[in-house]
Formats: C-alpha cells, sequence, structure tokens
C-alpha cells in the first residue's frame, strides 16, 4: 500500500486527467425522451407493433384540436381555418397523412356510384384550397358528418359539436439505413410539432379557437422540459443537501469537501462514459447523479472517519512519512467495510440488469458503476489528496473548530469521543446510559414475543397493502396531473375518443400445402389465406365484438375498422334509385338497333386459338353466376315508397313504429330517426350492415357475398391501407380501439375479454392479436411485476452470499436478508396505501433497498460480532453496539435518505414518489437493522456471531441463557 | 382520348390530343406528335394482367378481354375490360366501360356480378387505383397537350430505343388537380411511343411509379406496346399487363375488325354479350 502511494501527486494528477477528459465528454450527454425506449425492444409484443406498423402505417399521431366558445365549430370560418391548416401541415416533411374535416375520407353515393370522397364535396381551387363555404354548403359537412357518425364523431369532431380535431400521423422509421446519417426520430418528431405549432397559431391568430396539441411528440416534448428542469435544479440541490449532511458530520473542509469533490469526479465519471458509450438520458437514468450523490459519498464518510481516529490516537510528532503512515492506517482499518458495503450497493443497483427495459438497464449499469468509481475514488483519490496536504494544516483540524460556536463544539468533542477507540473503550466498562435507540430497540424487539409480534405486524401491514398495491405502467402517469400536458390530455378525452389507443390485429386462417402444412413465408412467417378477410362469415362477428366492446367499456372512445368502411360501402351501394339499380337480370336486353348475333360474331375472335394455348386461364373458370330467380331487389319498392306522397295517418304510425323498436321510452332520438330511416332504407340505412343474410342480397350463398366484399374492394381500391393488409385481398384487417382511460389495468380486462369473445364466436383458424402502444403498456405491467421479483430475488440472493460468506453461515445470510425483506415489503405497502403505482420507475426503490440498506445490517452485525468477541453478556452487546454503530447508522441513513428526497423537487411525479419512497426505505431498513437483527442475535445468540475461539465456552453460555 | 388498357398501361407517360403545329423539335412539338400517332378505329384483345407485390410474388393474374374504339371525328375513344377469369375468384366477371367526352369528365360503369347490377364509377376520382393496378384512374386518362409544359431535356438511349427525354411539368393552371409533380418521359424516336417514363411524387418530389415498355411491336402498322410494366417505387409493387401470344407468337391483338356498338353499354356490362 505504501508502494501504491509512493507518489501521490501521480494518482491526482491522474484522476483530475480522467476527470477533465470525461468531463468534456459530457458535452455530448444526450437527453432521450422517447417513448417507445420505454417499450422492451426484444419483446414479441413490440415486434408486433413494429410489424403492424409496417404493414397498416405508422400509429405516433400528434393530435390538434381547435375548440370554438360560440356554437358549432363548423362555420364557414374554421372550415377554411381547419383547411388552411391542414393543407399546409401535409406538406410537412416526415407527415404521413392528416384526418381532419377537411379531408378525412368520406364514402357517400353519387348518381348510383360509390364516391370515395371528402365531408366538403367541393373541388379545391388554384391555390390548393376550398372557397369559402356557403351557410348551405356549411349544412352539407353538417349532414355529411352526421351520416357517418360511426366514423366521425369524436374522431374529427366533439361529442358537443364546438371542438374539431386533426390528426396528424408522423411517419415511422422503423427500418432505419444503418450507413445513413441518423436523425432520432425525437428530434424529427420535435421539428414536425414546432412546425404545426407555427402553423397553426399562425392561422387561428384572433380566430377565438382554443387550439391544444397532444400526442406521444408532446409527451416527449414535456418529458424533456421537465427533465433539463431537473438536472439542472436537483444535482445543485442534492449537493447542497450532502454538503449539509457532511459538514454536521465532520465541521471540517476536508471532511465536507473531500467525500463530495469524489462523489462528483464519479458522477463525472459516470455521465462521462455514459456520454461515449452513446447511452442517453431517460427519466430514469436522470436519477442516476442524484443516487450517486446521495449514495456514494458514505465511502468517502468512512475513510476519512477512520482517519481521523487513527489521527486522534497518533502520539506523537506528526511528519509527512509519520502522516502517511496514519492515512495508510486508516485506510486499512476500514478498507474491507467500505468495499463490502460498496459490492453490495453494487449487487442491489446490477440486479435490474435483469429487466428486459433499456432505460432501467442503463440505471443498473451505471449507478453499478458510479458506485464502484465512487469507492475507487475514496480509497484511492482521498487518501492521496490527504498525502500531499501540507503537514503544518494537518494538526489545524481542532483550529477549524475554533470558529465555531462553543455548543457546536461541545457536541463536536461529545461526537469525536464517540467515534474514538477511547470512547469505545469507556464503553466497554460498561457505565454509560443506555441510548435512544436501544430503547427502541428494547421496546418492539426486546424479547422473543416482541420479536415476532413485530415481525408478524410487518408481514400483516404489508399484506394488506400489498393487496391495494397497483400495478400500472402508463407512461402518462410520471407527469403530475396538473401539468399543461396532463390536463390537455384529459381535456381531448373528454372531448373526443381518448388519446390512448390499441388496434386489434384480425388474421385470417394459415395457407396450408397439398399435404396440409402450413405454408411460410421466406421470413418464416405463416402466409394468411389471400381475401380470408373479405368473407362475412369472419366479418360479421367481428363487427359484432366491436359493438360489444364498445357498449361494455365505458372508457372506449371509438372503434373503427375495416368493417366501419365495409358497412359504410355496403350502404352507399343500396341507396334506392330505381333506375340502376335493378338487377340485370330483369333488364331487357338486347338495347334497340342491335343484332342479336353481334355479340357472337367478334368474340369468337379468340375462340380456339388462345382458349387452348393458355389452358383454364382464359376460359372463364366458372360460369357468370346464375341470377338468383326468387330475390327480389327490396330498393325498388323502397325507392317507390320513398317517392310516393303519404298521408299524416301512415306517417305517424311510422314514427311511432319507429319509437317503439327503437326501444321504446328508452331510445335516444337518434335511435328513432335511425329506425325511421331503416324502414323504407333512408339513405341506404338499412344496408349499413355486413352483408351477411343471403335473403337481402342476390345471392345463391355466403361465399357470393364474399365475393360482394371482395368487389366493394376493387371498386374502392387502395384507400383502406390503415385497416387492410391487402387492398383487395385482405388477409388480416385492423381494429382501431380509441381509449380515454389510461389505466394498463382496463386495458388488460379488455384484451382478455375481446379474446374470449373471439374464441367463442370467430370460425376456425381465425386468430386475434392485440397491439399498439396500449397493448404494450399493459405487456409492461406483467413485465414490471416480473422483472421486479427477479431482480429481487437475486438482490435478495446475493445479499444472502456476501453476509453468508463474510461471517461464515447461513444463518447469517438468512439473518442479513429478513430486514431488507421486510423494508421492501412495507415499501410495497406504503406504495399500496398511497396508491404509487409500481411502474418501470419505481420498481427501482426495491433494488435501492437492497444495495442500500444491507449497509446499515452490515455495519450492525461487524459491530455486534466485535463487540460479542469481548463480552458474553447479550444484552450489554447489545447495548455497546448501539452506542458505537447506532449514530453511525441513522447517520448514513438520513444522509441518502435526504439526498434521494432531492427528488422530491422533481417535475416528475414519479420521481418525486422515488425520492419520499427511498427516504422512507432508508428509515425502515436502517430502523429494521437496528431493531429485528438485534432482536435475534439476542434471543438466540447464534453460533456465526460468536468468536471463534470461545466456541465451546459461547455454546456453555448460549445455553445458560 | 381513351386508351385501349395495353397503350393505357403506357397511359400515365401518355399525353394525347392533338392541337396546333410545331416546327421545331422541341419538347412540345414531340409530345404533340405522340399524340398524333395513328391508331387503329377498333381493337380487340387479349392481356394478361399480372400484379405483383414488392417480393416479386405475383397476387394476381386476370385474364382480360378488351374492346377499344377510336372515333376519329371527335377523337375519342372508348373501352371495355372484361375480367375473363383470375386467381381471385371473386373479380370473375367483372366488367368495365369507360366513355370518353369531349371537354368534360368521362363516364365509367363498372360491372359487378355480386349485385348482378352496373354501377357508375365515380368520375372525381383520379388519383384512385384502377382494380387495384398500379394505374391511378387518372393515368388512364387524358391529359391534354397544354396541360403540362414540356421540355426536351436531350436525347438518350433507353431501354434500347433511341429516345428523346422530356419533362412535362403541369401548368399552374391543371396543378391543383395533377397528379404528379412532373413526369419524365422517353420517346422513341422512330415510332413517337413513350417507351420508358417516371412519374414524380406531388408531395415529396420523390420518384413514385416507372412505366417500361417492355416490348414495342409493329402490329398491321400499328406500333403497340404489347407487355408494359408500372411500378410503384414507393410501395414496391408493379403491374404488368402483357398481350397473349398462342404458340406461334401471334398476338391476340385484332386491329380495325368492326365492333358494334353494343359493345360500349352498360346493357353489355350487365348481361356480357
Amino acid at each position: 500500500m505504501h508502494r501504491f502511494f509512493k507518489h501521490p501527486w501521480v494518482i491526482i494528477i491522474l484522476c483530475l486527467g480522467i476527470t477533465g477528459v470525461l468531463g468534456y465528454k459530457l458535452k455530448d450527454v444526450k437527453l432521450n425522451n422517447s417513448i417507445r425506449q420505454y417499450f422492451p425492444q426484444k419483446h414479441p409484443s413490440y415486434k408486433r407493433l413494429i410489424n403492424t406498423e409496417d404493414t397498416f402505417g405508422s400509429t405516433v399521431v400528434i393530435g390538434v384540436s381547435l375548440e370554438t366558445d360560440k356554437g358549432s365549430i363548423i362555420t364557414p370560418d374554421n372550415i377554411a381555418i381547419i383547411d388552411r391548416i391542414t393543407t399546409q401541415i401535409e406538406k410537412i416533411k416526415n407527415v404521413e397523412r392528416v384526418d381532419s374535416i377537411t379531408n378525412i375520407d368520406f364514402i357517400y353515393g353519387k348518381d348510383n356510384a360509390l364516391v370515395a370522397g371528402n365531408l366538403i364535396g367541393l373541388e379545391r381551387g388554384e391555390d390548393g384550397l376550398y372557397p369559402r363555404l356557403t351557410e348551405e354548403q356549411i349544412n352539407t359537412v353538417k349532414q355529411n358528418i352526421a351520416d357517418w357518425t360511426d366514423m366521425y364523431n369524436r374522431v374529427i369532431i366533439s361529442d358537443d359539436g364546438h371542438a374539431a380535431q386533426m390528426q396528424v400521423t408522423l411517419a415511422a422509421d422503423n427500418h432505419p439505413d444503418p450507413k445513413a446519417q441518423k436523425v432520432s426520430d425525437e428530434v424529427i418528431r420535435q421539428q414536425v410539432l414546432d412546425q404545426i405549432r407555427i402553423i397553426a397559431q399562425k392561422e387561428t391568430e384572433n380566430s377565438g379557437l382554443n387550439v391544444i396539441y397532444y400526442g406521444d411528440p408532446v409527451l416527449t416534448e414535456s418529458s424533456k422540459k421537465f427533465m433539463m428542469s431537473d438536472l439542472t435544479g436537483l444535482i445543485p440541490l442534492v449537493v447542497l443537501v450532502v454538503l449539509i449532511t457532511l459538514f454536521l458530520s465532520f465541521k471540517t473542509l476536508d471532511g465536507t469537501l473531500l467525500p463530495l469533490i469524489s462523489v462528483l469526479m464519479a458522477t463525472i465519471w459516470t455521465c462521462g462514459f455514459m456520454a461515449v458509450f452513446h447511452f442517453t438520458f431517460t427519466i430514469v437514468t436522470s436519477v442516476i447523479p442524484v443516487a450517486l450523490i446521495a449514495c456514494g459519498s458514505a465511502y468517502g464518510i468512512h475513510v476519512l472517519t477512520h482517519y481521523y481516529i487513527a489521527l486522534d490516537n497518533f502520539k506523537g510528532t506528526l511528519t509527512k512519512e509519520t502522516h502517511k503512515q496514519i492515512i495508510i492506517e486508516g485506510l486499512k482499518d476500514v478498507w474491507i467495510a467500505v468495499f463490502l458495503a460498496a459490492l453490495t450497493t453494487v449487487l442491489g443497483f446490477i440486479s435490474l440488469v435483469s429487466s428486459p427495459i433499456a432505460p432501467l438497464h442503463s440505471f443498473a449499469i451505471f449507478t453499478a458503476l458510479g458506485i464502484a468509481f465512487s469507492l475507487l475514488l475514496s480509497v484511492v483519490f482521498i487518501p492521496a489528496l490527504l498525502m500531499v496536504k501540507p503537514i503544518s494544516r494537518v494538526g489545524h483540524r481542532s483550529k477549524g473548530m475554533q470558529h465555531l460556536t462553543n455548543k457546536v463544539r461541545a457536541k463536536m468533542a461529545a461526537r469525536a469521543d464517540r467515534l474514538s477507540e477511547k470512547a469505545v473503550r469507556k464503553n466497554e466498562e460498561g457505565d454509560s446510559e443506555p441510548s435512544v435507540l436501544y430503547n427502541i430497540y428494547r421496546f418492539f424487539c426486546g424479547s422473543k414475543p416482541r420479536l415476532y409480534m413485530f415481525c408478524a405486524f410487518i408481514v400483516l401491514f404489508s399484506v394488506i397493502g400489498l393487496s391495494k398495491l397497483r400495478v400500472d405502467t402508463a407512461l402518462i402517469n410520471y407527469f403530475p396531473a396538473n401539468c399543461k400536458m396532463r390536463k390537455d390530455v384529459a381535456y381531448v378525452d373528454k372531448r373526443f375518443a381518448g388519446t390512448n389507443s390499441v388496434y386489434i390485429l384480425v388474421k385470417g386462417p394459415v395457407q396450408k400445402d397439398e399435404k396440409g402444412a402450413a405454408v411460410t413465408d421466406k421470413n418464416g412467417n405463416p402466409v394468411l389465406v389471400a381475401g380470408s378477410m373479405t368473407n362475412p362469415e369472419i366479418l360479421e362477428p367481428v363487427d359484432e365484438m366491436q359493438t360489444y366492446l364498445d357498449s361494455k367499456y365505458e372508457s372506449i372512445g371509438k372503434i373503427v375498422s375495416f368493417t366501419t368502411f365495409i358497412k359504410r360501402m355496403n350502404q352507399v351501394m343500396h341507396i334506392p334509385s330505381s333506375a340502376a339499380s335493378e338487377p340485370a337480370a330483369q333488364k331487357p336486353v338486347p338495347a334497340a338497333g342491335e343484332t342479336a348475333d353481334s355479340g357472337t360474331g367478334f368474340s369468337d375472335d379468340f375462340g380456339s386459338d388462345f382458349g387452348n394455348d393458355f389452358g383454364s386461364m382464359t376460359a372463364a373458370a366458372s360460369p357468370a353466376p346464375a341470377a338468383v330467380s326468387d330475390y327480389v331487389d327490396p330498393n325498388i319498392a323502397y325507392a317507390q315508397k320513398l317517392g310516393q306522397p303519404m298521408t299524416v295517418q301512415d306517417g305517424l304510425k311510422m314514427i311511432s313504429d319507429a319509437y317503439t323498436e327503437a326501444g321504446g321510452r328508452n331510445a335516444s332520438v337518434q335511435d328513432i330517426v335511425n329506425a325511421l330511416e331503416k324502414k323504407l332504407n333512408y339513405n341506404g340505412t338499412a344496408y349499413y350492415e355486413i352483408p351477411y343474410d343471403i335473403k337481402k342480397y342476390p345471392v345463391a350463398d355466403r361465399k357470393e357475398l364474399s365475393d360482394l366484399v371482395s368487389q366493394y374492394l376493387l371498386l374502392f381500391s387502395g384507400s383502406l391501407d390503415r385497416f387492410a393488409n391487402n387492398a383487395l385481398q385482405p388477409s388480416c384487417i385492423r381494429i382501431q380501439v380509441q381509449f380515454r382511460s389510461h389505466s394498463t389495468e382496463e386495458m388488460g380486462e379488455l384484451i382478455k375479454d375481446a379474446k374470449a369473445y373471439a374464441a367463442r364466436h370467430f370460425p376456425a383458424g381465425y386468430t386475434l392479436e392485440f397491439t399498439g402502444a396500449g397493448e404494450l403498456e399493459y405487456t409492461m405491467t406483467d413485465m414490471v411485476v416480473s422483472s421486479q421479483l427477479q431482480s429481487l430475488l437475486i438482490s435478495l440472493i446475493s445479499v444472502f452470499i456476501v453476509i453468508a460468506i463474510s461471517f461464515g453461515s447461513g444463518w447469517a445470510g438468512m439473518l442479513g436478508a429478513i430486514p431488507l425483506a421486510f423494508a421492501i415489503i412495507l415499501n410495497y405497502m406504503v406504495m399500496g396505501f398511497a396508491h404509487i403505482n409500481l411502474d418501470l420507475v419505481t420498481s427501482i426503490i426495491a433494488s435501492v433497498a437492497v444495495g442500500v440498506g444491507i449497509d446499515y445490517t452490515i455495519h450492525f452485525l461487524e459491530t455486534y460480532r466485535a463487540e460479542r468477541a469481548k463480552c458474553s453478556d447479550v444484552e450489554l452487546v447489545a447495548k455497546r453496539t448501539f452506542r458505537k454503530s447506532g449514530i453511525g447508522i441513522v447517520t448514513n441513513a438520513l444522509a441518502v435518505g435526504l439526498g434521494f428526497l432531492v427528488l422530491y423537487f422533481s417535475k416528475f411525479v414519479v420521481l418525486q414518489y422515488i425520492g419520499i419512497l427511498v427516504a422512507i426505505v432508508m428509515f425502515t431498513s436502517s430502523a429494521l437493522a437496528m431493531t429485528v437483527i438485534p432482536g435475534f442475535l439476542t434471543a438466540y445468540d447464534p453460533k456465526f456471531i460468536r468468536p471463534k475461539e470461545k466456541n465451546i465456552q459461547g455454546k456453555e453460555q448460549g445455553t445458560g441463557n | 382520348m381513351k386508351k385501349t388498357l395495353l397503350k393505357s398501361a403506357a397511359v400515365a407517360a401518355l399525353v394525347m390530343a392533338a392541337a396546333g403545329a410545331a416546327f421545331a423539335e422541341d419538347g412540345r412539338s414531340i409530345i404533340q406528335k405522340v399524340l398524333a400517332v395513328k391508331k387503329p378505329d377498333f381493337n380487340h384483345s387479349m392481356v394478361k394482367m399480372d400484379l405483383i407485390e414488392k417480393n416479386g410474388t405475383v397476387e394476381e393474374s386476370r385474364i382480360i378481354e378488351e374492346f377499344g374504339r377510336h372515333n376519329r371525328d371527335t377523337d375519342t375513344s372508348d373501352l371495355v375490360i372484361m375480367f375473363k377469369n383470375s386467381t381471385n375468384k371473386s373479380n370473375i366477371n367483372i366488367r368495365f366501360l369507360q366513355i370518353e367526352n369531349k371537354g368534360k369528365d368521362d363516364d365509367k360503369w363498372i360491372y359487378m356480378p355480386a349485385l348482378r347490377t352496373t354501377r357508375r364509377v365515380n368520375s372525381s376520382e383520379g388519383d384512385k387505383s384502377f382494380t387495384g393496378t398500379d394505374a391511378s384512374y387518372d393515368d388512364m386518362a387524358t391529359r391534354e397537350l397544354d396541360d403540362d409544359t414540356h421540355e426536351l431535356l436531350g436525347e438518350e438511349t433507353k431501354n434500347g430505343f433511341d429516345c428523346w427525354k422530356i419533362k412535362s411539368t403541369p401548368t399552374d393552371k391543371t396543378m391543383p388537380k395533377a397528379q404528379y409533380k412532373y413526369r419524365l418521359q422517353w420517346i422513341d424516336k422512330k415510332t413517337y411511343i413513350p417507351v420508358y417514363a417516371e412519374m414524380y411524387d406531388k408531395k415529396s418530389g420523390e420518384l413514385e411509379k416507372v412505366l417500361t415498355v417492355e416490348k414495342l411491336e409493329n402490329i398491321n402498322g400499328y406500333d403497340i406496346p404489347t407487355s408494359n410494366l408500372l411500378t410503384n417505387i414507393q410501395t414496391g409493387h408493379s403491374t404488368r399487363i402483357a398481350a397473349l401470344q398462342n404458340k406461334d407468337g401471334k398476338y391476340a391483338i385484332i386491329l380495325d375488325k368492326q365492333i358494334p356498338d353494343s359493345v360500349f353499354t352498360q346493357n353489355f356490362l350487365n348481361t356480357g354479350k
């Protein structure tokens, strides 16, 4: 050790050099606030999301809501504003599409044609904008919206009609070119959001419209702002807290500054390494500096404490050599203990590495690394600095105290007493008063019954608390409910379909080859039967499932899917019209002026010549389906009826019938109108359905209804990318469920319910899958629980092993692990009672509890063992142990707890929880170390704690007790 | 005027309508000649239409019978397309009729076998895909000579042909309704047939579609592209339209043989005869 410290200046310069280099690297530290990093990238759920986005397009949306304070949002002025905003946003790079009143798809019937147009129904001018709408045209727009409420209500317009919504879908770059210069999605999305804001602000100026933005990019933006303010505000604060704690402990400049400097250096190293290895700062990793500064200063404190003890014990003249000797003496005393403490803390943190979630992963690695750095600097850098301190200044320790008030000096002296070996010796003589801590222990765990009662109470309360503990991984909960972003989300959730979404994929059966084996593509994915999703046998139950879910879950704001479009197409194609809806078979042929054989003459052109060459391909495989003879198109009758005058009597009867049909008194006006319209198929309303009942269609069987759906798609061609995987022959469709709640618990129920429904009602071979942010958050709840259990297990086992090895006994390991396990379940209890959710971030508390809390256990056990070696009266041993270590443990716990408590001033509500909970855990784990442990030790005086050389004697005493 | 399907695959590139005269070989006069290429009065052909996925697998293969007529007086073309067969059985017997109207939107109808009725196809949806192909309805329709400004960019050998390379950009007036930002066309100097074309995305300005004439044949004195491939670069999907040939290599194309007017009616769509 002497040789190591031969050239202290070299060590100092080296450490400062590394700090300089890594400190310079801090400029490269990047913040990452993207939402998706919190998703488990390797989990099938995440892969499913990416695959789904590849097929159906991006799910990243920025929402813009415009609300008027006077009447309807649909006015000529507002439509013009929405149009201008929409067309400008559409031009922004990386915007995939915009859905707003002025450009959302509107399927309608016109001159007997199926039109996939828009709600405005006008031609755009040369400037690319709609002309200003007249009042009459505004009414048409309103009517159009009312015509297809399934599609529009809560999507582009609020329930009350005061607010309009624009949904801007951003391109998802899920498979970036690895060679290309990568600009992060976060940056791109922020740019788009900025541009959208500029456009919307400019266009709504002086309009009196209230504009609100939401969506993942907005969340990311808030997160970034919060994090910046946290990093700049909290680090100085935690430095201050540690500074005060250190000063109160040592009351010297060295004692205050050295541990602080070393821990700050360790923090710089850690963050510097994060930058070097391109790890980013996230909400979770932003805790690292605070955690390091709070936890890491302990090692410096220990080193200095033992240095001061050695210094106090030294009698003689101080020279540079003897001073060095003193420093090394002190270090030798403490080195193992400090190393053990750091090792267990590292183990606690590193246990989180098993987490599948990237930010937790980096948190585990870098806090562990940072603790290691703190240890290293405490045992290398601090002694080196002490060594180069001018000897003349060394003796000045007490001179520094002269500046303190007498009162403080008295306290200081008392503390110095306690710290010094002299004081210990005095204690050994047993002439001191029992400490408060000792009394607390006596009260709770002073006897076996008390000990067991105490443990039973802890377990009981914890179980009650645990039962209240909720696991919820919704990222939005990280933000305080009163921040603007959350308020905006709540605003939108109230007015529109909801900002949380989940997607249901319904997949057709897997294609089988001749041998009946599943056909796979070159990536090994099963190939689905093309066109299987045009089958009414599946579309009907899918549509019914949507209705079922929509009516059962209040939180569902909207469900839009492939079936919404098919139903609408079917409706539009069945709008009563006497002329063109007549089936072909009923039309007179041939038309005038044509000869009967004119048709055959030319069609023989290729007859045999090509028929043979192209085999079955040229000749129609199936002849034109025969007209279904007993089918009479009801639309002819409908059309006639609709065109007829009606008596008041008939009219009233119709209304009365519709009223009854719609459910009588419980029916809404809309229900009644709907029933009324259906009666005469007004506007095709009776056909707003999946074509399923063969009696209503000119078909022989349901297979032909599948053909019908297929033909609708052919006619509609290409605008269903978001809802079907193939424009003509879909084998997979997507259902978009918008959720007004962010509860992952509720999402979980919905998912289970829908799966059960599918199992009951879907035809064989058809499957159902969930994907999207909502599903991933739900998946994460399971993962948080399993990863929490895993990391708990790892850390508790590590604790067990470390203690078992250092005390040479499995029982010691057990004894060490019990108070920690209690501290953790008590933490869950607090969370349960305080309604703090277990989520990605709060799941780190258990590891902190173990990693830091074990120090107290080890500290207490070590001291107790040392005292036990000197005395066999266990109560006296306990008393002395409290005297010697009690204050130290409390100070340490206070320092760490207060350090973390700084997080209470974080902008993130979840970090505030961390601050409070870690502080509580520090209290409970230190308190348990000083109650349960002495309780067991005095009750059983176990073998491992007794001195080895006095084994036999100890045993006799043990049985004597 | 309307192209036959074979030509209308060439469609996107083709700019038709004859007007005015030009003397110098500038962009406009070349396109003018392209539009003035001699067309048969009637054509009747069998073609194979393959919808090809990004990975090269044929998603759907259709055998189509096609009837076309060209009215020299009005310079308008009408077209009937019948899906005689398809690997997607649902599409068999679909029939399509397009009647060109000078100076106003064309009339289009489609016969839906499952409904046993003929429905009008809305004319204002030019950018929608034609029956799931990579061609839009607009790709199949007319662009008048002066809908675009035509710039001769140079001469190039493309696709094995000695060509003029022309950039056609919609005028300010036609831009709002135009489907593309601009098109590059390579016009074969010998036949005045566009043999290669690139269409550029209106929003991003990036290459969107590429049309390649894979085979150009002279049949009865008419230059007919007998195989065309239209690829959507952005989706990777493509459509190949090729005239059927018998084993002697004879194309299933009959030109200038009278086709009765009754073929170009809704009634024909309904009955198929």
